[in-house]
């Protein structure tokens, strides 16, 4: 679905370069639930930025359905691949409300005639489990899961294939986060998505994805299949990261490498 | 002399709004003995950090409203004024906030705001407490301490800010030491190194540690005694041990329950019609 080849990513700040991306190669199939692992600064989201268009790398490229993504792309392009972002706070204008929140990528993409957002933003608020009733209510009044929810109703407005959620619950509660995660895996199903999943939780990644690659300094220290990774870490780095998971149970512990 | 450090009796709080008052925490009890190291949890909004405010008399808007006995070395600090607290704050009682960046002033160098704690325990010249905050940084494993002394805040890693911010709250050693969600801004490594080092630190003083924080993990790899919050109520108290092999409380067990688990193979799944966890009664654990 998607291949990534060769991406290169450098930025220069004053003088000093920062290399946040060297030689990525990878290659994310339909209806992966595709885990992109790492630490800060080890360019996960760099690597998301480039996959949506909103930079543009030095070297390399990336194929959607075997067609060159470039920075600039069309509308049609744009639709298929949405974005969760990891701040649910700030990535709800404050000024708008949730209908408006969701009707606007409805206009802009044109996907339903004009006389039937309302139905529309109806039916996309009951795919993530809200009332019709929160259409008229300010991003403030929600709490941290609802405003996830609503994050989440926004990009499947599009109709997209392959959503990036970038950390989508790292700010939520273990509880709210549980329930968003399952969420999101329905959504998934029902709408037959790709998952393009950031995150630095590996309990997360673990429970969620089917493929894992892990992250480190701009480079790929390993990539696989979820349980071979868990079960075998090749690379030492994995090792470390897998290690340092809190942990809850003895039974856990037991499965560390 | 009892080992008694901190008591907590019947604490209540509650802040008055426009909308009307809004109760935070409905009478919780709390201990905590001498260099021993508790843990409080609870999610967002549970009322864990109002407490460690509390306790050190950050709260004082005129909306307040607070009632009950916070008990420190057998003296009551609820209605201290704030020069008393100036005496207990970084020499008796110090606190480590979550983002190490902005626990740290932006526009003094790390040297000015050590000075600035070194002065708090007595007369100290510039030079001497350059000296001392040096040699206190290397035994944190700062390898240039000179350099991150001359440092900015911004100009430090997250790990290495908040082994500043250790230092400093430990560096008057004081009896005990607050330490609101300190390893939440920081990577899965670092935070074990944080961890790790409050540990060191705290055992060569024998200080107390007030853990606040959400992650079960973290309460699990640093703490002796467990309590846990739920919208202002404290619901379950108990050992370590006890708390996660036998939680005694339907809402620490959905708590611990929803944790996706390492040698899981999905996502936990919540049940949606679950009791309201505030109205079932307290379990402590037999001591």
């Amino acid at each position: 679905m998607i291949k990534i080849r060769d991406i290169s990513k450098q930025f220069t700040i004053k003088n000093n370069v920062v290399k946040a991306l060297s030689n990525i190669n990878l290659e994310i199939l339909e209806r992966d639930c595709f885990a992109i692992v790492g630490e800060s600064g080890s360019g996960k989201t760099t690597l998301a930025n480039i996959i949506l268009g909103i930079y543009q790398q030095d070297e390399g490229e990336v194929l959607f359905e075997n067609k060159i993504l470039i920075k600039n792309r069309s509308l049609q392009l744009r639709k298929l691949i949405q974005f969760v972002q990891q701040n649910p706070m700030s990535t709800l204008n404050p000024k708008k409300t949730i209908y408006s929140t969701i009707a606007l990528p409805l206009k802009i993409h044109k996907i339903v005639e004009n006389n039937k957002y309302k139905e529309k933003v109806e039916e996309l608020l009951s795919f993530v489990g809200l009332e019709s009733n929160f259409m008229d209510r300010y991003p403030d009044t929600l709490s941290g899961g609802q405003k996830q929810r609503v994050a989440i109703a926004r990009a499947l407005a599009t109709e997209p294939k392959v959503i990036i959620l970038d950390e989508p619950t790292s700010a939520l509660d273990v509880i709210v986060q549980s329930k968003v995660l399952n969420l999101l895996l329905d959504i998934k199903k029902k709408f037959d998505l790709t998952y393009i999943f950031i995150t630095h939780d590996l309990s997360v990644v673990k429970n969620i994805a089917n493929k894992v690659v892990v992250m480190n300094k701009g480079k790929i220290e390993e990539t696989g299949d979820t349980i071979e990774i868990f079960q075998n870490p090749k690379s030492e780095y994995t090792k470390t990261l897998i290690r340092a998971i809190p942990t809850v149970t003895d039974e856990e512990d037991a499965t560390k490498p | 002399m009892s080992n008694k450090l901190l008591s907590i009796k019947n604490l209540e709080l509650s802040f008055k709004m426009y909308e009307g008052t809004l109760n935070v925490l409905k009478k919780i009890n709390l201990e905590l003995e001498k260099g021993e190291k508790v843990a409080l949890v609870g999610e967002s909004g549970s009322g864990k950090s109002v407490t460690t405010k509390l306790i050190l008399g950050l709260l004082n808007q005129r909306n307040v409203f607070k009632n009950g006995n916070i008990i420190f070395k057998d003296r009551e600090l609820i209605n201290l004024s704030q020069r008393e607290f100036k005496k207990i704050r970084g020499n008796n009682i110090s606190i480590i906030f979550q983002d190490p960046i902005a626990a740290l002033n932006p526009v003094f160098k790390i040297k000015e705001q050590f000075f600035e704690v070194n002065c708090n325990g007595g007369k100290i010249s510039k030079k001497d407490s350059f000296d001392k905050a040096c040699e206190a940084l290397l035994k944190v494993s700062i390898r240039d301490p000179e350099r991150v002394m001359e440092s900015y805040p911004f100009q430090l890693s997250g790990g290495m800010a908040q082994r500043v911010v250790i230092t400093m709250a430990m560096i008057n050693s004081p009896d005990l030491l607050l330490a609101d969600e300190p390893s939440t801004a920081l990577d899965v490594t670092v935070q074990n190194q944080a961890l790790d080092l409050m540990d060191d630190l705290t055992k060569v003083t024998n200080t107390a540690v007030l853990l606040i924080t959400h992650n079960m993990g973290v309460v699990r790899r640093f703490a002796e005694k467990v309590y846990v919050i739920y919208r202002g109520v404290i619901v379950e108290e108990g050992t370590k041990s006890q708390v996660f092999k036998n939680p005694g409380h339907p809402y620490t067990e959905a708590l611990l329950q929803s944790i996706p688990k390492l040698n899981g193979t999905r996502i936990p799944i919540h049940n949606d019609n679950a009791p309201n966890y505030a109205e079932i009664p307290k379990f402590t654990h037999p001591k």
